[in-house]
C-alpha cells in the first residue's frame, strides 16, 4: 500500500512564474529505497521538501493536486507531528547542528526532548543512536567544533534516534570527503537494513545503483522516468535525461557494441565481476 | 565511556560549587537585590563595599578572573569617566577645594557625589555581570522555560550567542578568500575598510540562507511539535532555603527602600 502519494503535483514557489513541479505522480511504498537523480534545477530538492511538508507550510507558493502522507494530506498535517512521521537530513552539515547544546549526546537528544519523551528512554535511544554510528567518542565534544563528515554523522543521529516511519535524505553527501562520503552510506546501508522508508537525493550514482530499489529521474520538475533500478540504470537512455548511468554499466554497453555482451548489463561492480566472470567461463 | 556519561544525565546538573548550583532564578534575584540595593542606598562607601565583595564572591565561585577582567573595563569606563564628568558638569554646591590639576580646581563635595553615582552604576552593573558570569544562558533559559516562557525565545535567545560566533567565522573565512584572490586586507584602517565593506552583502546573505537551513533542520526535529517537552539535561528546582533566601533578600531591598522614601520626605 502507498505510504506516499502524489496525484497530479504542481508547485510553483512565491514569487517565481516557472513551476517547480509539474503533475507529478507516483506512490512510495512503505519499507522501500527510493533513490531521485536527475539534472540540477530538475526538481529533486522540492519533491522533498513537498514530502516532507515544507510544502506548503513553510515555502508558501502555489500547491496543486494531491500530496497524500500517510493518507492525509500535507496541507493537513500539522508540520510539528509531521516530524514525528518522515526524518529529514540534507546537504549542509554546518546548519544541521543547533548552535544551543554543548555536547553531542545532548544535540542528538534535541529532537526526543521536543517529542516529550521520558528521559531514562530518551538516554537509552540516544546511546543505541551513537553506538549504531559509530560517534560513542564524539558524545562529550562540542558539536560547534566538529568537522563537516562528523557533524553530518550527528545530523543523521539526530534523526534516526526520533525513529519516524521514513527518512528523506537530500544529497548528504555533496559537501564530504571520500571518507565522510563512505561513512555516511555505512549509515544508509544500516538504515535500509532496519527497514524504514528512504528516499534518497544522491548524485553518485555508483552508490544509487547499490542501495536503491527504485529509482525516479526528474528532469524540468517532471518525473521522466521511473523504475526499478536495474531498469532504469542499465538504460543508455538515461543519459538524455542530464543524468548518469554507472561506469559498470556504460562497460556492459561497450562490450554489448564491440560483439562481446555480457548475459546482461551490470550496474554494481559486483554484478560486473560475476557477469564477466561467468562470460569467462 | 559514552554509557557512563549518558547516564550522568539522569542526575540533577552539579557542578560542586554552592552558588553555582544554585536555581538560576534565585541567583537572579539575589544579584538584582543586591545590585538593586547600591540604588537606592546611593552610598559610594556600600556602593564601592558591595563592589569589593562582588570581586571576592567571584573568586570564591571560580569566575574570578572571567569577572574581573571585564569589571575592571566598567570600571575605567563608568567609575572614572563619571568622576571627571561630575567635576566637569556640577557648577553649584562646590564650596570646599580639595586639589587642583593644571588649574583645574576640584571640590569634595561634586567629588563625593560623583564617587556616589560611580559606586552605585558599578554596584548595579556588577550585580549583573556577576550573574550571568555565574548562570550559563542556557542554566536561565531552562528556568524560563519552566516558567512558562515559549521555546522558540529560549531557542532565539541561545542561537543568537551561536550566531554571532558563527558569523564572526564566516566574516574571517570571506576576508581570507579576499586575500587569496590578491585584495589587501592588511594595514591602515583605510585599506581594512576597504576590504571589510564588500564583505558585508555576502556575509548578511550567507546568514539568511543559513537560518532558513536552521528552521529547516530544527522542524526536523520536530521542534514545533505541540507536546509537553522533556529535558535531558535538569537543573535541580528551586529548594526551601532559596525560596526563604530569596524572599529575605526582596524584603530587606522593599524594607530599604520604604525607609529611603521616608528619610526623604522627613528632611
Amino acid at each position: 500500500m502507498a505510504y506516499i502519494e502524489l496525484k497530479d503535483v504542481s508547485y510553483r514557489y512565491p514569487y517565481t512564474k516557472e513551476q517547480a513541479l509539474k503533475n507529478v505522480t507516483y506512490s512510495f511504498e512503505r519499507g522501500k529505497f527510493y533513490g531521485i537523480i536527475g539534472e540540477n534545477g530538475g526538481g529533486k530538492t522540492t519533491l522533498c521538501n513537498l514530502i516532507r511538508g515544507l510544502i506548503p507550510h513553510f515555502y508558501l507558493g502555489r500547491l496543486k493536486g494531491e500530496a497524500l502522507v500517510d493518507g492525509v494530506d500535507v496541507r493537513d498535517w500539522d508540520t510539528g507531528e509531521i516530524s514525528a512521521k518522515i526524518g529529514y537530513v540534507f546537504q549542509n552539515p554546518f546548519t544541521q547542528i543547533s548552535g544551543i547544546k554543548e555536547t553531542v549526546f545532548e544535540e542528538v537528544a534535541i529532537g526526543l526532548e521536543n517529542l516529550g519523551v521520558p528521559k531514562d528512554e530518551m538516554i537509552e535511544r540516544v546511546i543505541n543512536v551513537c553506538e549504531m554510528l559509530n560517534i560513542e567518542d564524539l558524545v562529550k565534544n562540542n558539536p560547534n567544533e566538529l568537522s563537516r563528515g562528523q557533524r553530518q554523522r550527528v545530523a543523521f543521529a539526530s534523526i534516526i534516534v526520533m525513529d519516524t516511519d521514513t527518512l528523506v535524505i537530500d544529497e548528504p553527501t555533496s559537501q564530504l570527503d571520500p571518507e565522510g562520503t563512505e561513512s555516511v552510506f555505512e549509515i544508509i546501508r544500516s538504515l535500509k537494513e532496519s527497514g524504514k522508508t528512504i528516499i534518497l537525493v544522491e548524485h553518485k550514482i555508483d552508490l544509487i545503483a547499490e542501495h536503491c530499489e527504485e529509482i525516479l529521474v526528474m528532469q524540468g520538475g517532471k518525473i521522466a522516468m521511473s523504475g526499478p533500478t536495474k531498469a532504469i540504470l542499465s538504460d543508455f537512455g538515461t543519459l538524455d535525461l542530464g543524468t548518469m548511468i554507472p561506469a559498470t554499466a556504460v562497460f556492459g554497453h561497450a562490450m554489448k557494441e564491440a560483439g562481446k555482451p555480457l548475459a546482461d548489463i551490470p550496474i554494481t561492480l559486483d554484478e560486473a565481476v560475476e557477469l564477466v566472470e561467468r562470460r569467462g567461463e | 565511556m559514552h554509557v557512563e556519561f549518558g547516564n550522568s544525565f539522569k542526575k540533577f546538573y552539579k557542578t560542586g560549587n554552592f552558588w553555582c548550583d544554585l536555581y538560576p532564578t534565585t541567583k537572579l534575584i539575589l544579584c538584582f537585590t543586591v545590585a538593586m540595593s547600591t540604588i537606592v542606598m546611593n552610598n559610594w562607601i556600600y556602593g564601592f563595599s558591595v563592589c569589593l565583595f562582588y570581586f571576592i564572591f567571584a573568586f570564591f565561585t571560580g569566575h574570578g578572573k572571567q569577572f574581573t577582567k571585564t569589571f575592571l573595563i566598567l570600571f575605567v569606563i563608568i567609575g572614572l569617566f563619571l568622576v571627571v564628568i561630575r567635576q566637569v558638569g556640577m557648577r553649584t554646591g562646590n564650596v570646599t577645594p580639595m586639589f587642583e590639576i593644571f588649574g583645574w580646581i576640584w571640590y569634595r563635595e561634586s567629588f563625593i557625589t560623583s564617587l556616589d553615582v560611580s559606586s552605585y552604576m558599578l554596584g548595579f552593573a556588577g550585580g549583573i555581570l556577576l550573574f550571568f558570569d555565574t548562570t550559563p544562558m542556557r542554566d536561565l533559559m531552562y528556568a524560563f522555560e519552566h516558567m512558562g516562557v515559549s521555546h522558540v525565545t529560549s531557542f532565539i535567545m541561545l542561537s543568537s550567542m551561536q550566531n554571532i560566533i558563527d558569523l564572526r567565522k564566516t566574516s574571517v573565512a570571506i576576508l581570507e578568500s579576499q586575500k587569496s584572490r590578491g585584495i589587501e586586507t592588511d594595514g591602515n584602517i583605510l585599506v581594512r575598510s576597504k576590504a571589510f565593506f564588500p564583505t558585508i552583502s555576502p556575509l548578511i546573505l550567507g546568514a539568511f540562507s543559513s537560518t532558513e537551513e536552521k528552521s529547516i533542520a530544527m522542524d526536523a526535529r520536530a521542534f514545533s511539535v505541540k507536546r509537553k517537552h522533556t529535558f535531558l539535561r535538569e537543573l535541580k528546582p528551586m529548594s526551601q532555603i532559596e525560596k526563604i533566601l530569596c524572599l529575605l533578600f526582596s524584603l530587606a531591598l522593599i524594607s530599604l527602600t520604604v525607609w529611603k522614601i521616608a528619610a526623604a520626605l522627613i528632611k
